[in-house]
This record gives C-alpha cells, structure tokens and sequence, in this order.
C-alpha cells in the first residue's frame, strides 16, 4: 500500500481521522475532505489513486460525487468506494454500483475488512480488472428520479434517527432532574435520621432506667399507699409516652427492626378505618372503594396499620372546619410497572395503590416540600406533633413503598401510599395477647452485659426481682470470661449490643464459637440490619427492643429457658 | 501486554483493538456487554481491560465492582472508557475500582500511550 494516495471523504471529522489513521500506517497517503466538492476540488488539483466516500454530507453529497467522478474523464479512472453508515439498504447499493461505484461497504467495519478491501479494490486496478464503468441509467431523469428517491428517503431516515436521540436526550433530561430531586429529599431524610437516631439511642437508656426503677418502686409499694401509686401510675403513664414518641423517631431513623409477618392488609384497613370512624363527625363523608379480592403483604403490621391511621386522622383534622366534609378512600392493585415514572421503581411485582383524599383546605405549595419532616405541623399549636407524616414516610420506605402528597388550596389534598403487596393468601394471624404478669423465675443464673451502669444496675435489679441470679458484666470481653469462669451454671445472657471493646455481636460469635447452646438475647434500639449476621447467628439470638419492659422481658425470659412451651 | 475490551459501540471497539494490536499488544477478546465482559476477565485473565462504562444491562461500573470482588481481578489495571463528562464521572469511575479514565473519542495517536501510562 505503499504511497497509495487516498482520498477519504466524510463529514464527521472523527471519522475521517480514523480512516486517514488506519490508512497511513499502512504506508498510505490519505487526504481528506468534509464534503464532495472540497474532495473534487483536491482530485483535480493532485492525482489520487483511490477514493473513498460517504454518503450523506453538506454541499455535495457522496452519490453526486460519485457521478461527477464518472462524468470527468480525468477522475473517471479513480477507484470509488462508498463506506456508508446505519440506514443503508439493498436500493442505496444498487443505486451506488449503477452511478459507477467500485466497491459498497456498511460501516462499522473492522479494520481488517477495510483494509482488505482496499488491497483488492488496488489490486484489480492495477492488473487493469476495474474498466471503467459509466453510468447505467437510461436517461439522466430517470438518474434524477432514482437519486432524489434515494436521498430524500436518507434524509427522512437521519430525520427520524435525530428525532429519536432527541425525543432519548429529553427523556433523559426529565429522569436526571426527578433522580436529583428524589436524592436531595432522601439525603435530608437520611440526616434528619441520623441526628434523631442518636438523640432517641440517649434517651431510651434513660427511659429503661426509668421504667426498671418505676417497676421496682411498685413492687415494694404493695397496696395501701394509694396516693404514691396514684403518682407512680402517672409517672408510669408520662414515661409510656414518652416511650412512644421515641419509638417514633426511631421508626424515623429506621434503627428500629420491623417485626414482619404476612398479613391481611384488607382486614387492616377496615380495622384503621373503623378507629377513625368512631371519631368521626357526622356529617363527615366517607368514601371506600376497595378491590374485591383480599390483599396480603410482608411487613410489620401495627407500622402500617399506624401509617393508614395517621393519614386517616390528618384527613379527618382537614376537613373538621370545611363546608364539605368529604374523605375519599381508594385501594387499586397495580403491577410494577403500572408505577408513576415520577417515583423510583419498586421491586414487588404487585403493589397495593392507597390513595386517601379530603376536601379540606389544602396545603400551601411552599410547605408541600416540607410535610414530611420530623417535627414539621401546618395544624394548630398542641394540636399535632408534627411527627405523623415524617412517621408514615418512614414507615412507607422501611416496606420498601413509597408515599407522596398531592394538593390544592381550597380543593384538598390527597396522599398516595405504594406497599409492595405479597402473593394473596387467605386468612390472617392474630397476636396473642401479652401476659399481665411477669412470669417468675426458679433461682437460674442470667449473665447481665451492659456497659452503661445505670441501665445495667436497674435491670440487675429487675431480673432480681423477676426471681432470677444475676452475674454482671460491663463489657462483651469481660462477659465472656465471666460466661466461661461460671459456664455451666448460667441460663441465659442478656447482652446490649453497642458497647467498647468488645460488642454484644461479637460476644455472641464467642459463645457461639466455645460450641455453649445457652439461649442469647440481644437487646438494642438498633436496627439489626445494620449487622451482619449468619443465619446460624440469628438461629442463635432473639432480639429484644429497648426500652425493654419487666412483664415481656419475665415472659421473654421464661420462653427461652422453657423452650418446650413455644408453639 | 494482553488487553480485553469491553465496549459495546463496534467501531471504537474496532479502533481500540487495531491501534492496540499495531503497538504490538494482544487483545484476548473483545465484548459488546458487562456481562460476558465480566466472565471473559475471570476466564482470560488480561492484564488490562478497557471498560465502557456505559454498558448495556450490566453497566461498566458495576462489572468493574464485580471484578473487583473477586481476588484474581485485585491487580487487573482496570481503565473506564467512557464519553461521560458530567462533574463527578470521574470519581465515580475511581470509586467503582477503575485505575485511570479514558475519554471518547479515541485519539488514535495518543490511545495506546495513555493505555501504558496507566499499566
């Protein structure tokens, strides 16, 4: 290929680099143009020994090109190859080889191809195979014809191409903008969570003090004195509440672990509907279309059964003071891919679709943004936490579903909840209720690990009272060598899970590991997602929840040791 | 030095791989998706994979995470190819386990030195 003058003609300009590129290092001399008429202009002025082209270019296109060639004796000699991208078909070929082309390749070509066929198309030339060949048409019109045919029918191909990235670049535009949206929303979710997660993680040691202590005091109390037990049941009142509303910023914060079951989501939104209802005005309204067919899904009950009550209520405060009183309740069954393309998608092939609705005053388009922070109430001073929706949101987004609002001012709001649905089975579970005795203990030893002394004194004292032997420890490594010293004669550990040196997680890997079968429990206000478990580890262990309480701890307690009553 | 390249556009795949080979390097394969990309590195072993990153299906970030899972692959010199210029494309490359960053579209005269440099 050595010295052989190329022409390459092509509009865009990478490509003709890489042609030129390939070409020269194969000894080639390559020029180039960008569109036909600079290429015949070059042809004229230098001789060349191959030309080739594509097809759809400014100015002068590659078949006008082509047929100038053929047309002027002094380039009609020249070797003419079309190297043509997408949209080319059998007609564009034909109609190539009858202008007097040599030679139709499709683009992308390996480099192997081209060359190839560069090395043939010179080759015949050169043993004098390639005569010339003149146009094969029978009129210059009907070469017109052919030639306009060909080319509009190009252009309306590159039309729709660039219609199409376009309509691609637009799509793409409006889902980078929602991305970036649903991250911001979410990074502020997950920063409130962190804050509220550590604050609530204090509190709640605090509260188990307090409760343990409060148990404690009572059961010394005995019956006559009715004024201190009337305080202590107040103290034991505000204590519950305060329990509940860090148990909401922990939902919140999700470092609290969802106790899932398979549930009839049917049978519940008739239950959270009925406790609305009861304090419900009457000349409220109340619309419920609901699917015939019964809805399951996998989740913590009493988390969405507390979702649906508290858009429920909110529902209920918004139309309170309004002329129409109308709150509409939809349930619709979607599948995945039915899901608005505003929200990021969901896993779950089924997806129950809650909408409730109200006729209240709606909500200001500058507060929409904020409805679901913690702490953030459009309802009047005392009357809302302003913990509901910033709850519901978690909620929604622990089951892995979505929840967003909806409103107008003076026609209403409405908020869509999306929950992942399970496959439909038939009946539900009930809960046992909890016992209202602590269950008392035979003298068993309990190996106590916490680090923090008030909470582990406080629960000594409680397991002491529940009737049990208490060895403690205030850390996991000094845990073990306790469980090892007194090995055969302790029943159970209880152990929190964050503590220094060496972790509850890490102790029940060590207990695991001395190949001891004695029940663990693990008590944290944490998510034990967070950790990262063996399913032998979690055979092993039963999570329990802080605060924890002395009549569900006795019954925890009593469980493990008596596994034969379990069923 | 013994290269894959997984680039799902053919004629950059085409060009990488000639440019390559004319510098006297080996290409061991060449793929047009992560998947068969990601199997082709743990079959073949190269000593450098040219990654798009904008694969198809399995796209070049998470083939290079999965890559990078594997113990065999921790040397590997991984370079994302790619025409993302967006703030931020570059990190993301780093963070998913790539060594360097390659932009689209190739430069036929520096291609192969900028490939060494990164080796």
């Amino acid at each position: 290929m050595n010295n052989l003058r190329v022409m390459v003609v092509d509009d865009i300009e990478q490509n003709r680099y890489m042609l030129q590129y390939m070409l020269q290092s194969q000894g080639a001399i390559a020029s180039t143009a960008d569109h036909g008429e600079s290429a015949l202009q070059q042809l004229h002025d230098t001789p060349h020994d191959l030309i080739i082209s594509d097809i759809l270019m400014p100015v002068m296109d590659g078949y006008q090109l082509c047929r100038e060639c053929k047309k002027d004796p002094e380039l009609a000699n020249i070797p003419f190859v079309f190297y043509t991208a997408t949209y080319t078909t059998d007609e564009d070929r034909d109609f190539s080889l009858a202008l007097g082309a040599n030679r139709f390749i499709i683009k992308p070509a390996t480099p192997e191809v081209l060359l190839s066929m560069v090395h043939e198309v010179v080759a015949e030339h050169v043993a004098g195979k390639l005569t010339p060949r003149a146009p094969s048409f029978n009129s210059e019109s009907e070469l017109l014809e052919k030639y306009n045919s060909r080319l509009v029918r190009k252009l309306e191909d590159k039309l729709t191409q660039l219609e199409q990235a376009n309509h691609k670049l637009d799509a793409e535009l409006v889902r980078r903008t929602k991305l970036e949206s649903q991250l911001l929303q979410a990074q502020k979710m997950e920063a409130v969570g962190t804050m509220l997660g550590g604050v609530s993680h204090n509190f709640n040691n605090i509260l188990v003090g307090i409760l343990g202590k409060l148990y404690l005091a009572r059961a010394k109390l005995g019956t006559d004195n009715g004024f201190v037990r009337c305080q202590l049941d107040d103290i034991d009142s505000l204590a519950s509440h305060a329990a509940e509303i860090i148990s909401k910023l922990m939902r919140f914060s999700h470092k609290e672990p969802l106790q899932r079951k398979i549930f009839n989501l049917t049978t519940l939104l008739t239950k959270a509907l009925d406790t609305v209802q009861i304090g419900l005005p009457e000349d409220v309204e109340l619309k419920i279309h609901t699917p015939p067919e019964t809805l399951t899904m996998d989740g913590e009950e009493a988390q969405i059964e507390q979702l649906l009550f508290n858009l429920l209520t909110n529902a209920r405060d918004a139309v309170a003071e309004q002329p129409i009183k109308r709150i509409t309740l939809t349930i619709q069954t979607i599948t995945n891919r039915a899901l608005s393309t505003d929200l990021p998608a969901m896993a779950a092939e089924r997806i129950a679709h809650i909408t409730i609705k109200d006729s209240g005053c709606g909500i200001h388009k500058g507060q929409l943004q904020s409805i679901f922070d913690p702490f953030f109430t459009t309802k009047k001073e005392g009357k809302g936490t302003g913990l509901g929706l910033s709850t519901s949101y978690a909620i929604a987004h622990d089951h892995q579903g979505h929840i967003t609002c909806h409103s107008e001012l003076g026609t209403g709001t409405s908020f869509e909840v999306y929950l992942p649905l399970y496959q439909p089975l038939s009946g539900n579970k009930t809960d046992a209720a909890g016992p209202s005795r602590p269950i008392l203990g035979n003298g068993e030893t309990i190996l106590l690990v916490e680090d923090e002394e008030g909470v582990r004194n406080t629960t000594e004292s409680v397991l002491k009272a529940l009737g049990y032997q208490v060895v403690t420890a205030e850390n996991g490594w000094k845990g073990f060598a306790a469980f090892q010293r007194q090995q055969p004669s302790i029943a159970l550990v209880l152990s929190d899970i964050t503590m220094p040196e060496m972790n509850g997680i890490e102790l029940l890997r060590a207990i695991i590991a001395s190949g001891s079968q004695v029940p663990i429990i693990l008590a944290s206000g944490y998510d034990m997602g967070i950790f990262d478990l063996s399913s032998e580890e979690k055979s092993r262990v039963l999570l329990l929840e802080k605060p924890y309480r002395a009549i569900p701890l006795s019954q925890t307690i009593h469980d493990l040791l008596h596994p034969q009553r379990i069923n | 030095m013994r290269v894959l390249i997984i680039e799902d556009e053919p004629q950059n795949r085409y060009m990488a791989r000639f440019l390559l080979e004319q510098a006297g390097h080996t290409v061991v394969a060449e793929c047009d998706n992560g998947d068969d990309g990601i199997s082709q590195a743990l079959a073949l072993q190269p000593e450098l994979i040219l990654m798009d990153m904008t694969l198809p299906g399995t796209d070049g970030f998470e083939a290079t995470r999965q890559l990078r899972a594997d113990p065999a692959m921790a040397d590997t010199t991984i370079v994302a190819f790619t025409a993302l210029a967006m703030k931020g494309d570059r990190e993301r490359t780093l963070d998913a386990g790539c060594n360097g960053y390659l932009s689209k579209p190739i430069n036929p005269t520096t291609f192969v030195q900028e490939l060494e440099a990164l080796l």
